[in-house]
């Protein structure tokens, strides 16, 4: 077996509450190999510390105890910024900034180091990368002020793939989509998986999406996380 | 200038305001206000710390020694200092050194450029000059320093959907919190831009009012007042801006996360 692409060792996590002083713990010793190209599906009641663990992945928190690794290099070493492009995170609820679809989607380009060429790249891809979130092409010019929730939430996941991040954590992603739209995110996401060998985290409290993603089932439970 | 010297005020006409004060008394017990307790205790404030700010310029501007004057404004930078980080309302001792470096750049490039490029006052120090200017300097500093701080706390707050989700497309700090920081600024600066739009039209200022009240020529206090709104403004832009900018080593760490338990209570 190949190396993880993520690599979780005894984390555990609790809050501040302030500059000296933490909360209780969210997460206890928690263990988790993540294996490139696979979907892994962490389920767990509300408030079982599933977005932190994401969070923690991302190195929007760092962990109390434990070692995170990415590409065998450990998180505490890795340059935040640069971290977040490849390990990308769509949180529960989608933020876009006002202006159009386009805008959106060309955000992550703001400041490209590649400049213009980077750009124009990039332009060329916005129509591909709506279709496979399934949205037409015809989304880029309206505004995103205008979207439905599923709208938002399936236009932030397209723009976290404009930049073709390796992992993709998924925060509650269903949480704004009926059974239907849910049906087609978990093919959306089994298709983007198997075409572009792209890693998932997803976490959700519904069972029934978990199982739709055909992944492999983990739970989170009391700071501690376990195989489905 | 001096048309005619100022009537001065006897210890009898002062003991006159009494006449208002019974009457203000009057209102908040007719009404049930129970604010005549409170009143009486500003009233009271009002009479000594004045009367005693009176003696203590008195000999200052009788003594004319520079030590002294740069005394006096250490005594309101530290006066202005404790009562900022008091309206921020954190227990951060971090929050004392921020506040001390924004009034203390931010007021004191407005007092320089003021006293000694625009006005040229002799010498430097003079203390009719240097103090009532760095006073009003100061005070305005330490407004705009609060609103602005207390403002891009809870901006940060309101806004955390957007500013984590440009720290997760991989923006650093500083472009995720543009927004807030934006805002923040703006709303320390409103006051003063309202003021600007409406200053001599809607009431006089009370510097101008005071220099017209001493006997002053309108046109002359006319352009203490202009200068006095424009160095307004620049404490109050000055501040408000260093505050926001030192606020974010506090709001965020230097690995691009926000800390949470900061901008809360």
């Amino acid at each position: 077996m190949s190396r993880p692409i993520l690599e979780v060792k005894g984390v555990s996590f609790r809050y501040r509450i302030s500059r000296h002083e933490y909360g209780e713990p969210v997460l206890k010793r928690a263990n988790l190999e993540i294996t490139r190209g696979t979907i892994q599906v962490l389920v767990g009641s509300s408030g079982a510390g599933k977005s932190t663990f994401l969070r923690l992945l991302n190195r929007l928190e760092d962990p109390t105890e434990g070692v995170i690794r990415f590409e065998g290099v450990d998180l505490a070493k890795c340059d935040p910024l640069r971290l977040r492009r490849e390990v990308a995170l769509v949180a529960q609820e989608p933020y876009l900034v006002d202006g159009t679809v386009r805008e959106n989607l060309m955000l992550p380009f703001e400041d490209a180091v590649g400049g213009d060429g980077l750009r124009k790249k990039a332009e060329t891809k916005m129509e591909t990368v709506l279709h496979s979130v399934g949205l037409d092409g015809g989304m880029l010019a309206r505004a995103a002020r205008g979207l439905s929730v599923g709208e938002k939430q399936r236009v932030s996941l397209a723009r976290a793939l404009m930049t073709a991040p390796k992992v993709m954590l998924l925060d509650e992603p269903t949480s704004a989509l009926d059974p239907d739209n849910r049906n087609l995110l978990a093919r959306t996401i089994a298709r983007i998986n198997s075409s572009d060998a792209m890693t998932f985290v997803v976490v959700t409290h519904l069972e029934d999406f978990a199982r739709a993603l055909d992944g492999r089932l983990f739970r989170l439970r009391d700071g501690e996380i376990a195989a489905l | 200038m001096m048309a005619e010297p100022i009537a001065p005020i006897g210890a009898g006409q002062l003991g006159l305001t009494l006449v208002l004060i019974v009457l203000v008394v009057g209102l908040s017990y007719y009404e049930k206000l129970a604010l005549e307790g409170e009143y009486l205790l500003g009233v009271g404030r009002t009479f000594l710390q004045l009367l005693l700010v009176g003696y203590i310029l008195e000999y200052v501007f009788g003594l004319n020694r520079w030590y002294l004057v740069l005394l006096i404004l250490a005594v309101m930078l530290a006066a202005a200092c404790q009562a900022g980080v008091g309206r921020l309302r954190r227990r951060d001792l971090r929050l004392y050194p921020m506040m001390a470096i924004s009034l203390l750049v931010g007021a004191g490039v407005t007092i320089l450029v003021v006293t000694e490029v625009i006005l040229r006052i002799e010498p430097w120090y003079h203390p009719r000059y240097l103090i009532p200017l760095a006073g009003m300097i100061i005070g305005n500093a330490m407004n705009g320093a609060t609103l602005g701080g207390e403002r891009y706390r809870s901006e940060l707050l309101l806004r955390s959907a957007e500013v984590e989700t440009l720290l997760c497309l991989g923006f650093g700090a500083r472009r995720a919190a543009e927004n807030a920081r934006r805002q923040a600024i703006a709303a320390a600066l409103i006051p003063t831009l309202n003021s600007m739009m409406v200053v001599g039209v809607v009431s006089l200022p009370g510097m101008m009012t005071g220099q017209i009240l001493a006997g002053a020529s309108p046109l002359v206090a006319v352009r203490y007042q202009i200068i006095v709104m424009i160095m307004i403004s620049a404490a109050v832009s000055f501040s408000a801006y260093l505050m926001v900018v030192m606020l974010s080593r506090l709001y965020f760490t230097r690995h691009h996360q926000i800390c949470y338990y900061a901008l809360k209570k």
